[in-house]
């Protein structure tokens, strides 16, 4: 039969050959098995251009602000994140991300000065060794954003000083629910950038106005419930919102009520000026 | 030539033999059906092989895989009645990794626990089939499709479904596997249609190519693959071509071989990334290739071989990588098997945590 079919020998044999190589020896290679003569003329001619393009978004402030709280804390926050993984605060993501095994065993998720080490630069460009591309069931990330998460782990995935961001929230969410009496349940979901103080945070610290076609009130604290989802996030809900309101708007860190802070005594920068301190409005039109 | 063959082959077997006495995660079940010379529809609800049993495969795993056979009927256990069954697989590792920069790490880890589900609705010939991984981390749906088996035995599947492509190793992490991104952590949203004869399979497909829930860049993928069975051995092909604004394009060769008490499978993978090249914008033409042995020592005991070669870059030389495994498998009872390994791969000296040796113990429990 063989001699009938040299067709199946020949390809065995030229698959064991091909098998039979071993590994490159990496010379003339960069860490990244790619030319060393490229790779330093491109950073070479590239120098000038790099100086000058220096991008602003590439840094963890950011990141966290604009990926990882807006987009990624759909999935990995809470009590049960994705993949064991939290990237909620800026505390969570550098302690989950930077240095950690990923759960391809080559990987560590953010392997600083190397981003193509790094299995979240793969998990967002949709790298064939990483599975789903994230975030998982959504349109990958703008260029842009893959290019300053890239930057930032090629400059060494830099850590910012804590103390010098502002606390802040990252996220408002609304949810509706209307009942049969054509009522509207309304929830806000709001995450903060870091774990807070919710210790002595009560109804009574959030202010809620009602607005009608001509006047507006503020909802009573009994009509207002408060839930603590995590250590940085809460959930208001305001029941029984009639028909006629046109916009809810709700506010915390009211100086002249009460202040909030985070687990490490920083005053929320509500109005976000940059500083300590200022009071946080949401409007919501119905 | 042939005879020359074989004294090849076998040298190289027991020299490796020799040298390992020990065995690693390489967990191909596609040399059963080789070995058989059967279609992976004959073992599979899904008829591209994984994933839950039919009738003959649960009887296949309950009496002929292992070395003691239970006195149940496994296939009596999972159906919940006529048209209605159940299956999963739970495989859980003992890992031991070095690398060539002295990390070492040592971890008990579940490696993955899928449950399965299928509905046959009677004279429609309709099935609804679900595959869920249930650990480690959350639940993510791999697969969940339904298909319409004609009088002719052609198909049509549409839903969330791995593709038909190559050699559906088990083993994710194998080159073939996880460079073409055709693996067990990357099914897609599409629909195929087979043509079937009796040695013979041809799988169409199309699908987002984006392995999402929806289709982000307005392009898709297709696909081809061919099989031909003959009488101990099996010749197949596939062509994928994922359009997009980087088009890639992948074509392989796979084949079976059963030669006394050995199977012998290999595939070649030829892959082109356009414009890939981070600093020239060129396309990057990468080749893989892929050879198992296994021999079957006695009924329940199989070892297995497997080499694998990776040039992710055929512009650039010396950046090649290998992957050698050795693996014993010892399936004791019906449902339960035993996998102990090693595995050696080799990386260029620069990525020295990418070479590395790992030895593994794996309990697979499966129904």
């Amino acid at each position: 039969m063989m001699k009938n079919n040299l067709l199946l020998p020949t390809f065995f044999l030229c698959v064991l050959w091909l098998v039979g190589c071993s590994a490159g020896n990496g010379e003339n290679l960069d860490q990244n098995g790619q030319p060393l003569i490229a790779a330093n003329e491109d950073a070479s001619g590239d120098d000038s251009q790099n100086n000058e393009e220096v991008n602003e978004q590439a840094n963890l402030v950011w990141i966290q602000d604009n990926v990882f709280s807006a987009i990624c804390s759909a999935c990995h926050a809470g009590a049960n994140p994705a993949a064991g993984q939290n990237l909620s605060t800026m505390e969570n993501s550098v302690q989950y991300l930077i240095g950690v095994q990923s759960s391809n065993p080559e990987f560590v998720r953010v392997k600083p000065g190397e981003p193509e080490q790094s299995y979240l630069i793969l998990k967002i460009t949709g790298d064939p060794r990483a599975g789903a591309q994230m975030p998982l069931g959504m349109s990958p990330l703008p260029t842009e954003t893959i290019e300053a998460i890239r930057e930032w782990i090629q400059l060494g995935a830099l850590v910012p000083d804590v103390a010098s961001i502002p606390t802040r929230v990252n996220r408002t969410q609304v949810t509706a629910v209307t009942n049969a009496e054509h009522e509207e349940k309304l929830t806000f979901t709001i995450s903060f950038n870091r774990e807070m103080d919710f210790a002595t945070f009560n109804v009574s610290d959030v202010l809620v106005k009602a607005s009608y076609s001509e006047t507006s009130k503020f909802i009573e604290p009994e009509q207002i419930q408060l839930g603590i989802l995590s250590k940085s996030s809460i959930a208001v809900s305001l029941n029984a919102i009639s028909q006629d309101t046109q916009t809810i708007t709700l506010s915390i860190n009211n100086p002249a009520i009460s202040s909030v802070t985070s687990s490490n005594g920083q005053l929320l920068d509500g109005d976000f000026d940059d500083k300590d301190g200022g009071e946080f409005v949401y409007v919501y039109q119905l | 030539m042939y005879t020359n063959f074989k004294i090849s082959i076998l040298s190289k077997i027991l020299g490796v033999f020799y040298f390992l006495l020990l065995a690693v995660d390489v967990r191909a079940e596609p040399y059963l059906a080789v070995k058989n010379n059967l279609k992976c529809a004959s073992c599979h609800v899904n008829p591209i092989g994984g994933g839950a049993r039919n009738q003959f495969g649960q009887t296949y795993g309950q009496s002929v895989l292992p070395e003691k056979i239970a006195s149940f009927n496994t296939s009596e256990l999972t159906k919940i009645n006529e048209y209605l069954g159940i299956g999963a697989d739970a495989r859980f590792n003992a890992n031991y990794q070095k690398d060539d920069a002295d990390t070492t790490s040592q971890t008990f880890a579940t490696e993955n626990l899928a449950v399965y589900g299928s509905l046959l609705l009677p004279e429609s010939g309709l099935t609804f089939y679900l595959d869920q991984q249930v650990a480690p981390g959350t639940s993510i749906n791999r697969e969940a499709w339904v298909m319409k088996t004609l009088d002719s035995g052609n198909y049509v599947k549409v839903g969330k479904m791995f593709l038909p492509y190559g050699l559906r190793l088990e083993d994710d992490s194998a080159f073939i596997r996880q460079v073409t991104g055709m693996n067990f952590d990357n099914s897609d949203n599409g629909i195929e249609y087979t043509i079937n004869s009796d040695k013979s399979t041809i799988n169409l497909f199309m699908a987002n190519g984006t392995s999402q829930a929806t289709n982000n860049d307005d392009t898709f993928l297709y696909g081809v693959r061919g099989e031909q069975l003959f009488q101990n051995f099996r010749l197949g092909a596939t062509a994928v071509l994922n359009d997009g604004d980087q088009q890639s394009q992948l074509f392989n060769i796979y084949g079976g071989l059963v030669w006394d008490k050995f199977t012998l499978l290999a595939e070649v993978d030829y892959i082109n990334l356009q414009n890939a090249n981070p600093l020239t914008s060129a396309d990057v033409e990468q080749l893989i290739t892929f050879f198992e042995v296994n021999y079957q020592w006695q009924k329940g005991l199989n070892f297995k071989l497997t080499a694998e070669y990776l040039d992710p870059d055929q512009d650039i030389d010396e950046n090649e990588q290998t992957r050698y495994s050795f693996v014993t498998e010892y399936t004791p009872l019906s449902n339960f098997q035993f996998r102990l390994g090693i595995r050696i791969k080799e990386d260029i000296p620069q990525k020295s945590t990418q070479s590395y040796d790992m030895i593994f113990v794996q309990s697979h429990f499966y129904f």
